[in-house]
């Protein structure tokens, strides 16, 4: 941890700028297949049944890991540039700083989780029959 | 504090060009993403996972008009991201820069934005 927050990009500046763009190229192929994906159910996206099965499917579930995986890194290294320009007290820097980190952590974690669990559900419809 | 590092534009004494509300812009829309939108899918996808039921619950939230009013801001603000974030990936290639470039794709990406979630709505609707 540095002592002074103004150094921080300078120092890990090239691998922030790298991965911010990788995410962001990642993050517009993404976006519009979740586009897609949100219009298929025209407003169904309550029904169980069908989102699981939708969901399900090896190619929406890779997609959707993925979108959750760049969103956390592109809202994670966005978040740090705003702290960065914005947050300028030492203590409240860091504080922002970590906490942004675990709440992308902790929401990308959760979003897999659930997508797996999805994945499980809709193998026990495949094999229930149903 | 050190002050030998430039600070960002005061925002309160200098009246931004378009070009900069642009880009303000997209700093509020990432962040609008990044917390509330995150959030929302994130509770979208556990609501499935835990079940019929618990889908059934979360959706009553997520079809709460003022959800559905954040929801509506949410797909301006990630078109807008995601069209203005293309704009940006030109300035890196060194394209549209120039000044008269610039406040046309602005505007460009202002206008597609609104369409685009205008469009969305009226399909998913």
């Amino acid at each position: 941890m540095t002592s002074n927050p103004y150094t921080h990009s300078a120092q890990e500046g090239h691998g922030h700028w790298y991965w911010q763009r990788v995410s962001a190229i990642a993050l517009a192929i993404l976006i519009v297949w979740f586009a897609c994906f949100v219009l298929s159910f025209s407003g169904d996206h309550g029904n169980y049944q069908a989102v699981v099965e939708r969901l399900g499917n090896v190619w929406n579930s890779t997609m959707m890991i993925l979108l959750i995986i760049s969103i956390g890194v592109h809202a994670s290294l966005g978040m740090q540039v705003v702290i960065e320009d914005y947050i300028h007290n030492t203590v409240w820097h860091h504080t922002a700083m970590i906490a942004q980190r675990l709440f992308c952590i902790m929401l990308s974690v959760m979003g897999i989780v659930a997508v797996i669990k999805i994945m499980a559900a809709s193998s026990q419809m495949l094999l229930g029959g149903h | 504090m050190p002050q030998e590092r430039p600070l960002s534009p005061h925002l309160q004494v200098y009246k931004l060009p378009l070009t900069g509300i642009l880009s303000i812009a997209h700093r509020l829309s990432g962040l609008y993403i990044a917390i509330f939108g995150f959030i929302t899918l994130t509770y979208w996808l556990s609501g499935v996972a835990g079940g019929a039921e618990k889908l059934h619950d979360h959706l009553k939230v997520l079809n709460n008009p003022f959800v559905v009013l954040l929801m509506f801001v949410m797909t301006f603000a990630v078109f807008y991201h995601f069209l203005n974030g293309i704009r940006h990936m030109f300035g890196d290639i060194g394209k549209g820069m120039a000044l008269e470039q610039a406040n046309k794709t602005a505007k460009i990406v202002l206008i597609a934005t609104a369409v685009a979630t205008i469009l969305f709505w009226v399909i998913i609707a």
